[in-house]
């Protein structure tokens, strides 16, 4: 089961299952791909403002490994990096003029171990 | 010494095919043949003039770290799959990843580590020094002498961390030669206190030389990139975002941008701010480890297809290499401090989602431009006077190939 968020942000609850299950970045600019800019921008409007207290109460974990709660805030989070290019920026969810679906690879020929 | 710096773009040069001047015409009118960029001719005369020939930046010396590291980087143009790996004498060596028995290439993926290279077809194994190990039932290759079986070597060295390889099996100079006055360069570029770094792979709908036009030059970010870096580098006083200054040597070149001090991410920019931000204090932590600086080159062209430039938390590489006349591979390496905090780890996520889409606006573009001049409705291009990096290059192609007699290899 999708654990919930920290109480703090449980108004994010509604957008969390957006990112759910997205480890990279490649799933995470798939998932943005696939939604509408309306459902992008509703999760942006309401999570962006939040981003600093999101981060604070995250960093507050040092480099300890977060707790259910607070990695599934983490994937919000990485979440909201993606929506946030489409609003920011190109004002659609998709890049202008890119094929669908758009894929660019993390690692792949210039993979190095880590 | 040859390959000179010089704050001129005719400067003589060679690869290794003897001493040559740039094309006089090009560097002159600016025009380039549009075949040069879609035609299976030229791209066979590149395989052999210039792939077959230059030294190949591979990667970094701390990629390959231990013995038995290695890592496997495609040639595709020149058919060639290269191994780099690190010996238990602690020595980095490159060698064709091909199996002397049939062929089998020895590594599989692009990096890994292993106590012995062993072939996943007949088991023939290579130590890391490339010998011959170990042929399962070798009593029936009585004819054979494994002194003779090892992996066929490549051509490598070094400079400044940086690990180059040379297809040709007698390279014709030698790496130090070939970089000539754009060494200090590469040198002054310090990657490996950043530990971090994110890379990208795309195949890109357009020829080689197309990929590397948009960091040969700013004239482009105010049209191509308006919705992104435009505001980063288009100022009132620089509306073209011009380099500075631009500089050769030999076939290499480089161009310093004009910063623009002022520029700070929009207020209602939410997660670009607080990214931006974040950075900022992660360079801070970790101070004098090797930034960028104002004497840093925006773009270091190292001919034929690497090219270095400052990133948004360290250093950003990329490389453009030929798959067909109208395709290639773009990697791209982006270099960070390693993050210690949770806002540093989104931060560094934000700046290469950014670089991403960003370098997809280029992309984009070039695959239109690709069919619009493999179309042949146009013989010719142009590169302006602002645009004398790409001039420049086109101008050392153009000699390079008339230079050499293109000796065309069998399919077959």
């Amino acid at each position: 089961m999708t654990p919930s968020l920290p109480v703090a942000f449980a108004d994010l609850e509604p957008f969390a299952h957006l990112w759910e299950g997205l480890a990279g970045m490649e799933s995470r600019y798939r998932a943005r791909q696939d939604m509408s800019f309306d459902a992008l921008k509703q999760f942006y409007d309401i999570a962006a403002p939040r981003l600093t207290e999101i981060m604070a109460h995250l960093d507050g974990f040092g480099a300890r490994a977060l707790p259910p709660a607070e990695a599934h805030l983490y994937r919000v989070a990485l979440g909201l990096v993606e929506a946030s290019l489409a609003v920011e920026f190109f004002g659609a969810a998709r890049l202008p003029g890119a094929p669908y679906p758009h894929h660019v690879a993390v690692g792949g020929q210039a993979a190095l171990s880590d | 010494m040859i390959n000179c710096l010089s704050d001129t773009a005719d400067g003589a040069f060679d690869i290794g095919a003897g001493i040559m001047a740039p094309d006089a015409a090009i560097l002159r009118d600016g025009r380039i043949a549009a075949d040069s960029l879609w035609s299976a001719a030229q791209h066979e005369a590149e395989r052999e003039a210039i792939y077959r020939r230059c030294w190949l930046y591979m990667v970094r010396e701390e990629d390959v770290p231990l013995p038995g590291d290695y890592v496997v980087r495609d040639v595709e143009i020149c058919g060639a799959s290269v191994l780099i790996v690190r010996g238990k004498d602690a020595m980095l060596r490159a060698f064709h990843n091909v199996c002397r028995h049939r062929g089998m290439p020895v590594a599989d993926g692009a990096c890994g580590k292993a106590e012995a290279l062993r072939c996943p077809y007949h088991s023939w194994t290579f130590r890391l020094d490339g010998s011959l190990k170990a042929i399962p039932n070798q009593k029936r290759f009585p004819t054979l002498d494994a002194q003779d079986l090892g992996l066929v070597p490549i051509a490598l060295d070094m400079h400044a961390g940086f690990v180059f390889i040379n297809l040709d099996p007698q390279p014709a100079m030698s790496l130090a030669a070939f970089l000539g006055g754009i060494a200090p360069l590469l040198e002054a570029t310090t990657l490996a206190p950043f530990a971090h770094r994110d890379s990208l792979t795309y195949e890109v709908a357009a020829n080689w030389k197309a990929g590397l036009d948009p960091q040969y030059e700013g004239y482009h970010v105010g049209t191509v990139h308006a919705l992104t870096i435009r505001e980063i580098s288009v100022t009132p006083s620089n509306p073209f975002s011009e380099f500075r200054k631009m500089a050769f040597a030999g076939p290499h070149a480089a161009g310093w941008s004009r910063s623009n001090p002022d520029w700070r991410p929009r207020g209602d920019r939410h997660v670009q701010s607080f990214a931006v931000q974040t950075m900022g204090g992660l360079a801070g932590r970790v101070k004098g480890e090797g930034y960028p600086n104002a004497e840093t080159p925006a773009s270091l062209a190292v001919f034929p297809n690497f090219m270095l430039h400052p990133g948004a938390g360290g250093w950003f590489t990329q490389q453009h290499w030929p798959l067909t006349p109208q395709s290639h591979r773009w990697t791209a390496h982006y270099y960070y401090h390693a993050p210690v905090t949770a806002s540093e780890r989104l931060a560094i996520a934000q700046a290469t989602a950014f670089a991403r889409d960003s370098g997809m606006e280029d992309f984009l573009i070039m695959a239109r431009q690709q069919k619009g001049l493999a179309s042949g409705a146009t013989d010719g291009f142009y590169y302006g006077e602002a645009e004398m990096l790409p001039r420049h290059r086109a101008a050392v192609i153009r000699s390079v190939l008339d230079g050499v007699p293109t000796r065309m290899r069998s399919v077959a």
